[in-house]
């Protein structure tokens, strides 16, 4: 009879948790299982037929030289957009951390553009490229093979870089004011205090800053959808989108779900790699 | 004395190059406002100049195109829904999960945290295969679920990170009293989350308002729509009048402001939340 009480609780207790367990099983679960089988098949994705092709797809994957410039445009982004989010945000922070009037109506400007749909970002800013460069004569980056990607690197860095700043900001508040005191007392010059004392108290902001960007800029497709269309060429073409050409316009399923799968892998391994290491850096600093 | 001029000097500079970095972020906005308060004959005409009259046509012709509204329509019904879903089933896990000090509710953290990692172009078309066995494609429900089920992740994080502050003693006060887990649940801990239902209701709308991949391949026929595919479409469809284009846009994007300036206390809150922890 106990027993069964017992039991009846512990039933009552995971039911709290039943309703998020199957919205991720449904959700994330049963899709990450099903994407496997479908990197060993030539499935288009339409038809009844799924043949069967063992490594074949993994093999194209690696033979692709298709792949080299998303792969190039991806890093570039994600390089360009990390770099500078971090460097400006935390430049930004260090300057509205100061009490004055009309400090918060700064923030809130600096931070509006995040509550922007990325769609909207986009439009936006294919605009100013168009016509506002056009008037200062300069020549729209997103027409040219070369600068496409910064330009579109340039919106996510006018997007995020306030929430940059808000998470630097947070971390600078806690930077005990004796030690930067202690620190001016001692004559270091501003330089000096920053790599010093700054830097080390808010490490753990980095730890976690540079990750999420990283992440983010990996991901990028809807810049791309968007604004470019992957164009001029494939110049502007992020991983996110080439995989999404293969699975939908060119339904290539078993192709583009390999690159998919392979793609999941290098993200989380990139992840936990840079994860780790500021985690390192953190405890030496 | 010459310090206190030099601290001024460097005040002055201080806000000289935050005014510079505040242009730089509404300068695109500008853009937008710009064409969507001209005709179609004052852009060709005048480009980016400001408006000499406000030409509220734009506006109105927005409005009027049918499947204008209809989108406004769906991206509500899907927030809100979408909201209501992840705030009970989020809520009612990470205050299991932080209670009970049990491995398998640990593991089971874990592994939602993991969503927060994952792309979605690996789960996309299985995803899409699964939705079309069970006739969910081009449904507005088949979108909820799926928005609802990528944001557990995170809502979960922040739900447990603010249960753990709570303390046990009235709960457990209350089951002594005869009261079962759920009442304990219902009556005690879920008023007491208040500020965080906050964080994640308003989290979750901006992010479901504005998210875009999703309803991509999940609502691609017109009548379900939300705002930003709509727009997407809109801005190929209608390249030549961006005036309507942007009319459109700007009257999308008013929740989303209105939201942002009465509860940005929230969206920091929530945003940072991962920092602050670690």
């Amino acid at each position: 009879m106990k027993a069964k009480n017992r039991f009846k609780l512990e039933l009552m207790d995971f039911s709290f948790l039943l309703p998020a367990l199957l919205l991720f099983v449904f959700v994330i679960l049963i899709p990450l299982i099903s994407g496997i089988r479908y990197t060993f098949t030539d499935w288009d994705g339409l038809s009844a037929v799924q043949n069967f092709v063992g490594l074949k797809n993994y093999k194209t994957v690696f033979t692709d030289t298709d792949l080299i410039r998303p792969i190039g445009n991806t890093i570039q982004f994600t390089v360009v957009s990390m770099v500078f989010i971090n460097v400006i945000g935390l430049a930004l922070a260090m300057l509205v951390n100061h009490e004055f009037r009309g400090i918060n109506v700064i923030k809130s400007i600096i931070f509006i553009p995040l509550v922007v749909s990325l769609v909207l970002v986009s439009q936006m800013w294919m605009y100013v490229y168009s016509d506002f460069f056009h008037l200062l004569g300069w020549e729209s980056p997103l027409i040219s093979t070369k600068h496409a990607m910064l330009g579109l690197s340039a919106m996510s860095i006018w997007r995020e870089s306030g929430l940059a700043m808000i998470i630097y900001l947070a971390a600078l508040k806690g930077v005990p004011s004796d030690v930067k005191e202690a620190a001016v007392m001692d004559g270091a010059n501003a330089w000096q205090r920053f790599k010093n004392v700054t830097v080390p108290f808010i490490a753990p902001a980095f730890t976690y800053c540079i990750p999420l960007w990283m992440a983010g800029g990996l991901r990028q497709f809807d810049y791309t959808c968007v604004a470019t269309g992957g164009g001029p060429g494939n110049a502007s073409e992020s991983i996110a989108y080439y995989i999404y050409k293969y699975l939908f316009p060119y339904s290539k399923v078993g192709y583009g779900q390999t690159v998919a799968l392979i793609y999941l892998v290098v993200c989380i391994v990139l992840s936990n790699i840079v994860t780790r290491a500021l985690r390192k850096r953190e405890i030496e600093l | 004395m010459t310090r206190k001029a030099r601290n001024n000097g460097l005040f002055i500079c201080r806000i000289f190059v935050l005014c510079l970095v505040c242009l730089v972020a509404l300068a695109p906005f500008y853009v937008a406002v710009c064409y969507a308060f001209k005709s179609k004959v004052e852009i060709a005409r005048t480009k980016l100049a400001f408006p000499t009259s406000l030409y509220l046509g734009n506006f109105a012709e927005a409005i009027g195109l049918s499947n204008y509204f209809n989108s406004f329509k769906n991206s509500i019904i899907v927030a809100a829904c979408v909201i209501l879903i992840v705030v009970l089933s989020c809520s009612t896990a990470a205050y299991i999960i932080a209670r009970k000090k049990n491995r398998i509710y640990n593991v089971i953290y874990y592994i939602f945290q993991l969503i927060i990692l994952l792309p979605f172009q690996t789960i996309m078309f299985p995803l899409y295969r699964q939705l079309y066995e069970i006739h969910a494609l081009n449904t507005l429900w088949g979108l909820i679920l799926v928005q609802a089920g990528s944001y557990v992740g995170y809502n979960v994080f922040l739900y447990c990170g603010f249960v753990k502050g709570i303390s046990v003693s009235l709960e457990e006060a209350a089951m002594i009293d005869g009261c079962s887990r759920y009442q304990a649940f219902s009556k005690i801990v879920f008023p007491l989350l208040k500020p965080i239902h906050m964080t994640v209701i308003i989290l979750t709308f901006l992010n479901s308002w504005n998210d875009f991949m999703m309803p991509m391949i999940i609502c691609q026929k017109e009548e379900v729509r939300t705002l930003p595919l709509m727009q997407y479409f809109f801005f190929g469809q209608y390249s030549s009048n961006i005036n309507l284009a942007f009319a459109a846009a700007l009257l999308a994007m008013i929740p989303t402001v209105l939201v942002y300036f009465c509860a940005q206390k929230y969206i920091v809150a929530g945003m940072t939340a991962g920092a602050v922890k670690s």
